[in-house]
């Protein structure tokens, strides 16, 4: 759907302007604003709602992937399906889904190359939302942080039977995971995994366990 | 640790420290002031204080500032300390919410700044590891932006749109859920 996007999307991570000189317009003011280093630029924009933060995009040149680039990006549940697209079809580095629906993944989602960090806090996963779950998972091979926290996910049948699945992530380091029921899934090729946190109400710990084995840092709770 | 730590802290709470701004002027703050700071609070723990602390990136102007409200979020703390000891339950969140709303007519005054300034607090705020600090200012930056559309938020930072229409065009396209 983007591949502008995505494409330059990746450059544009290249030449991260740490301490550019302040840019001034003809009659000499200062731009402040661009001038700010990634870093700060970014504590502006993690405080903003995301139309604002995507609306930055068209400012000038420098602004036109910076967002993209920002951490802690929220997408929460006023976003409308437009948004939740659009997010699934960037590449980012970091997103927060909060509270939002996430239905089948659209046609254009290839993936979330690099992707470092996804947070899903009360996410509804709709019909065969298991599926969608381990897709996003699956496609974004980069993740090193992955948090899901009590996921609302509908199987495709009546009786909430969900079809065992896996959470597979080469690079992840970080795993938190609570739920309040069992969606069938288990962890496997982690093999990089250092801390993980798991709060899990159903049958599915002794599944889940065995994936851990290498944790150095490892907390159960129920 | 705990236990030999609380006879150093207090000796520590009367130290003073010597910050010396990018023009060569020196300040003479508390340690409780300047452990607001992160990177201060490091340098004090490796023992490199002595003599003063250089700080080569922020100009006496904006220091001064910067420890006004350290000094601000400084007592606050220690007060929030010493008030839960001494009050009974109600009389202390009455204590603390005066605090509080004195704490936040503070900020608000102290963010009464011309732009210029508003930006080197925040680098300030970040090389020196405030986090009240970098939270507030960033915050206000967040609030002028907030709602603003591309045309508004250019003209009221100065920034050259150096997109062709086209570009511009086709942005909005991608775009155009977070402009309805």
């Amino acid at each position: 759907m983007l591949p502008s996007l995505r494409m330059q999307g990746h450059s544009s991570k290249r030449p991260r302007n740490t301490s550019s000189p302040s840019p001034a317009t003809p009659d000499g003011a200062t731009d402040h604003l661009s001038s700010l280093p990634d870093k700060m630029a970014e504590e502006i924009l993690r405080r903003l709602p995301l139309d604002d933060v995507v609306r930055t995009s068209c400012l000038a040149k420098p602004w036109r992937f910076r967002w993209a680039n920002c951490r802690g990006l929220e997408l929460i549940a006023k976003d409308t399906p437009a948004a939740v697209d659009f997010v699934l079809t960037s590449d980012l580095t970091s997103l927060l889904l909060k509270h939002c629906d996430i239905p089948a993944l659209p046609p254009a989602f290839d993936g979330f190359p690099g992707l470092l960090e996804l947070e899903l806090e009360y996410v509804n996963f709709g019909e065969d939302g298991e599926r969608t779950l381990e897709a996003l998972i699956a496609k974004s091979p980069s993740l090193a942080c992955l948090s899901i926290l009590f996921p609302s996910i509908s199987s495709d049948d009546d009786e909430e039977n969900y079809r065992e699945w896996k959470i597979r992530a080469p690079n992840l380091k970080i795993l938190r995971m609570s739920a309040w029921e069992d969606y069938g899934w288990s962890v496997d090729d982690l093999p990089l995994i250092e801390e993980a946190c798991v709060q899990l109400e159903g049958p599915e710990l002794p599944r889940i366990l065995p994936g851990l084995a290498n944790v150095w840092n490892l907390s159960v709770e129920d | 640790m705990a236990s030999a730590g609380s006879g150093d802290e207090k000796a520590a709470a009367a130290a003073m420290i010597t910050l010396i701004s990018s023009d060569n002027e020196k300040f003479e703050v508390t340690e409780a002031t300047a452990t607001l700071s992160q990177t201060i609070r490091h340098m004090i723990e490796d023992g490199c204080t002595d003599g003063g602390v250089p700080l080569p990136n922020v100009t006496s102007k904006i220091l001064a500032r910067v420890i006004e409200y350290c000094k601000k979020h400084a007592t606050a703390a220690a007060g929030e300390e010493g008030s839960s000891s001494s009050f009974s339950d109600a009389a202390f969140l009455e204590v603390d919410r005066a605090f509080l709303e004195e704490l936040e007519e503070f900020d608000d005054a102290f963010l009464e700044v011309d732009r210029a300034t508003l930006f080197d607090l925040i680098l300030a705020a970040n090389y020196l590891d405030i986090k009240g600090l970098l939270n507030l200012t960033c915050q206000k930056v967040a609030d002028s932006v907030k709602g603003k559309t591309p045309e508004q938020i250019r003209e009221m930072y100065n920034i050259v749109n150096d997109l062709t229409p086209e570009e511009e065009a086709e942005i909005r396209r991608e775009t155009q859920w977070a402009f309805e």
